[in-house]
């Protein structure tokens, strides 16, 4: 019996079943959160009915059966989804009609069917998270995956556990150099690799709209904004800031954003060299892309508003990666938009009187709108304002409710109440919504943005020097801008998470955060531009589709050779080294050439003699001959020429 | 002279024993290994008669023990007497001193008392009233017990079945030998009319005699690999040990000697691998309940042969 046929027929024992439904057991654990309760519930009860089933040798029900359940699988996946594509319901359908499978597996075949759904479900679930961890627990899935296929597919014994994984790890070891490839060289279409649209899970992240308390909120999360490599030594934290969206319209609570001018090049004159860096942003569901002020480019896919915005051309909804160059020392100088400077003095018509009193006041004292702004600052500085991270609720008119009565604020009180003040006393003003510092991370030596960095400035606008940054926080809290945000935090008595307490703790977060940096730049961000310019550097200059498909086409033949060739060499010589043996081999190829059934693993070679010269009786005497000169050869006590010569006789007297 | 010899054992045997050729041969050539036999089956077919059989033919002194259980270790070693007229204790030897033991129902007798005739199967020597003494040569034993789970059996653990070179089974007989049985006379009395076929000086030949049978290294990796396959195939519950690697060869050159070859094939291996394996291997899945000549043969029928 043929090891296919024998697949196809034979029974699917209980032990060998239950791997199969250990392995499905495993692939399914990451889905089961996301599916509907009914569907992992009909699993896990058709798996234990499967079970019981062999053991107390229960009947499979009828086709009939079967079909209906079938059909109300397919129905009952359309009522929950309403659809029955797609990813959430395809994957929904497959673990259906996988749970229905079991109704019907008997023979080895159909345990091998479940087995490769099983390797389906693992890509399944790549479309739901990308994260090292997924990967390495799917890894763990295939490994189980394929050995429990060599298991079920073994023709007699099985094999025992360790060495079933063994022979699989193997396998997929022998595997991993093509995969590589496949990687490497598989043409990728424009997106990611894994192109899903994000699924509704919020994303923490800075908004278009700046409130009071909205920072603050923020400063809680620990979540990655993104990661930053500078080329050459980062610059000191204090320079460290990172532009978003500038808001410019207040409606006497909130900051908004309003229109951003249109792109005007780069027109402001830098004071100090550009440093050149590399983000990896996370997505955020919004254009803006974060740059230290100011940016010097534009990057792919974006424009560079006037107000020095970088928005790129669609909401960032996955991981994207852009160089850029910023000048963090420059002079903006006049600008030449009115409307930018005559809306950014812009304020209700009412509210807030206690405010737009001091602006008065201060504008009555001071003629210039330095001194003016001086005054402010030093008024933060010196009247007990106070810096903090759990801000009071503030009234109907919160500017005047944080200046004169609670006196207690995050960066946004800080900036919102000081463009306000200047917008009162004419000065044209706006808020700039970004981050502020980093943690640098000494393992892959660069720099990780929190949502806890998130951070609020402000913008004024002088006749003579164009936009210039004033940070109130500055003002009040100085450690904040020169050390950061977990200054703060540890100030405070916060306690700023337990790792970073105890150093090896520390050191393997940002390990761990080193890891994940790699993953995401050179795995998961590996996309249509750096397969260019990998191929580029192996000198593939604009390498096409064609050329791709071509080259993939080459390295895989190449690769598989490689490992015939080796697998020729080391696993199991093809060529037997004892002569003896391949006589007896030609042997056997010139009888089973004649029409003699092939001789069957575990027959010895007197038994296969007598076999061939009771079958064959023209070729008796040869095969007599034969075996006789190969067990003398071969087991007696020893063997000579004369016999390797007389087998070879023997083999070309038959014909 | 041998050659004979064996044949004339053979035929003796089989004229007794009725269709049962290959059985009665696997029985000889465990003996001519040097090694113990355990013949496991139900009652009446057969199991006494053999091992009276073959007691007779190979001209050894022989006893019968039949274990009972409530017997003791010293109803087989003996025990010490104390003499008046000498005023000493003077130590009577039990069944147990004799070249040939035929140990009937083994499994009946209490762990303790199986333990005292294994210890003398391995050791060939008994401790009797702390003093040693040595057994006569050749030694063997034919163990015979019931398969079935009765009351009051102790079944024998593994560590002590592995002392038997191996384990046959009889079976019932084909329809035409059961015949030949029903009409034939008294077993009984065809036993007790049988002559010693072989002089103990003969049998000790033979049994030296097989020990030279050439065993080629190709053979040598066939045994490997069925040793390897019991280990790595996932059908068995513990592989198999080298002592039974070690059993497999004295029974294949035993074998092939028998064959009247001075080199063992692989055949050989195979036609007693069976009878060697059979009390050593445990299913485990769903062999976990199949008997020990069925896991062998899934053994064999699984390695290829070099």
């Amino acid at each position: 019996m043929t090891v296919r046929a024998h697949i196809a027929t034979e029974h699917l024992e209980s032990d060998r079943l239950l791997w199969v439904l250990i392995c499905l057991g495993v692939v399914l654990a990451p889905h089961i959160l996301r599916l509907p309760v009914w569907i992992t519930a009909l699993f896990v009860v058709l798996a234990l009915w499967r079970v019981g089933a062999a053991h107390m040798r229960w009947r499979m029900p009828p086709a009939w059966v079967r079909a209906l359940f079938a059909v109300a699988g397919v129905a009952a996946v359309g009522l929950e989804f309403r659809a029955w594509g797609g990813q959430e319901a395809g994957t929904a359908m497959l673990v259906v009609m996988l749970s229905l499978k079991l109704t019907e597996t008997v023979r080895k075949r159909d345990g091998m069917i479940l087995v490769m759904i099983g390797y389906i479900l693992v890509i399944a679930n790549f479309l739901y998270s990308q994260t090292i961890l997924t990967g390495l627990y799917m890894v763990g899935a295939v490994w189980l995956n394929t050995a429990t296929l060599l298991h079920i597919t073994h023709p007699t014994t099985g094999i025992a556990p360790r060495e079933r994984f063994r022979q699989a790890g193997a396998l997929l070891l022998q595997a991993l150099p093509i995969a590589a490839l496949l990687f490497v060289l598989f043409p990728r279409v424009p997106g990611p690799l894994w192109g899903v649209p994000a699924g509704q899970d919020a994303v923490t992240g800075l908004s278009d709209r700046m409130e009071p308390g909205a920072i603050a909120a923020l400063s809680q999360s620990n979540a990655v904004a993104f990661r930053v490599t500078f080329d050459e030594e980062e610059p000191p934290t204090r320079q460290l800031y990172w532009r978003g969206p500038v808001l410019r319209s207040f409606d006497g609570r909130a900051w908004e954003q309003g229109a951003e001018p249109a792109p005007d090049g780069f027109n402001y004159e830098a004071l100090s060299p550009a440093v050149s860096y590399e983000v990896s942003l996370e997505p955020h569901r919004y254009r803006w892309m974060f740059t230290l002020d100011l940016p010097a480019e534009t990057p792919d896919n974006a424009i560079v508003t006037r107000a020095f915005q970088v928005l790129h051309e669609r909401p960032v909804r996955e991981r994207i990666l852009y160089r850029m160059r910023s000048h963090l020392e420059y002079r903006t100088g006049p600008d030449a938009n009115l409307f930018e400077r005559h809306r950014s003095t812009q304020l209700p018509r009412t509210g807030n009187p206690r405010a737009r009193a001091l602006a008065q006041r201060l504008a009555d004292e001071h003629d210039d709108p330095r001194a003016l702004l001086g005054a402010m600052l030093m008024m933060f500085r010196n009247e007990p304002y106070f810096y903090t991270l759990s801000p009071p609720a503030l009234g109907a008119n919160p500017v005047d409710g944080f200046l004169f009565d609670t006196r207690r604020g995050f960066c946004e009180h800080y900036a919102g109440s000081l463009a306000f003040v200047a917008r009162a006393a004419g000065i044209p003003a706006r808020v700039v919504l970004g981050y502020h510092g980093g943690e640098l991370n000494p393992v892959g030596n660069y720099l990780i943005v929190r949502q806890s960095d998130a951070h609020a400035w402000v913008e004024v606008y002088f006749e003579d020097e164009g936009w210039v940054r004033v940070d109130p926080t500055g003002a009040v809290a100085p450690q904040r801008i020169e050390r950061g945000a977990d200054a703060l935090g540890e100030e405070e008595g916060r306690n700023p998470g337990v790792m970073r307490g105890i150093p090896v703790l520390n050191r393997l977060r940002l390990q761990w955060d080193d890891m994940n940096n790699r993953w995401n730049q050179f795995v998961l961000g590996y996309d249509r531009d750096q397969q260019q310019r990998l191929l580029e550097r192996l000198g593939f200059e604009n390498a096409d589709y064609r050329t791709l498909v071509i080259l993939l086409f080459l390295a895989v033949a190449a690769a598989m050779a490689l490992l015939v060739a080796w697998l020729v060499r080391h696993a199991r010589p093809s060529r037997p080294r004892d002569p003896a043996v391949r006589l007896y081999l030609a042997l056997q190829r010139r009888l089973t050439k004649r029409g003699l059934a092939p001789r069957a693993l575990h027959e010895g070679p007197r038994d296969f003699g007598e076999r061939a010269a009771a079958a064959d009786a023209e070729a008796a005497d040869a095969v007599h001959a034969f075996i006789d000169a190969y067990l003398r050869y071969r087991y007696g006590r020893a063997g000579s020429g004369a016999d390797l010569a007389e087998m070879r006789t023997a083999v070309r007297a038959i014909r | 002279m041998t050659m004979s010899a064996i044949d004339r054992c053979l035929n003796q045997i089989n004229q007794v024993i009725v269709g049962k050729s290959h059985e009665v041969r696997l029985a000889v050539a465990c003996l001519l290994a040097q090694g113990h036999l355990l013949i496991e089956d139900i009652p009446g077919v057969g199991k006494t008669t053999l091992s009276h059989a073959l007691a007779r033919t190979l001209g050894l002194r022989y006893q019968r023990i039949q274990f009972t259980s409530d017997m003791l270790p010293a109803d087989i070693i003996g025990v010490a007497v104390f003499e008046r007229d000498a005023g000493t204790f003077r130590f009577h030897p039990g069944p147990i001193f004799a070249q040939l033991i035929l140990a009937d129902e083994v499994n009946r007798a209490t762990p303790k008392t199986q333990s005292a005739l294994l210890e003398a199967m391995e050791e060939h020597q008994v401790t009797a009233e702390g003093e040693t003494r040595p057994l006569p040569e050749p030694f063997f034993v034919i163990a015979t017990q019931n398969p079935m789970r009765q009351i009051g059996t102790f079944p024998l653990p593994e560590s002590q079945l592995d002392r038997f070179l191996m384990r046959i089974t009889l079976g019932f007989p084909a329809e035409n030998a059961e015949r030949a049985l029903l009409r034939g006379e008294d077993r009984r009395g065809m036993v007790a009319k049988l002559d010693a076929a072989l002089t103990p000086e003969e049998l000790l030949e033979l049994q030296r005699r097989a020990r030279e049978v050439h065993i080629a290294d190709p053979l040598l990796d066939y045994v490997q690999a069925l040793l390897r396959q019991s280990r790595e195939g996932a059908a068995f519950e513990v592989g198999l040990s080298p002592r039974a690697g070690l059993a497999l060869i004295h029974a294949a050159q035993a074998w092939a000697m028998m064959a009247g070859r001075e080199a063992a094939l692989p055949e050989d291996v195979q036609a007693v691998a069976p009878g060697v394996f059979s009390h050593r291997l445990r299913g485990a899945g769903e062999l976990a309940d199949a008997h020990g000549e069925r896991l062998a043969q899934t053994l064999v029928a699984a390695v290829p042969v070099p």
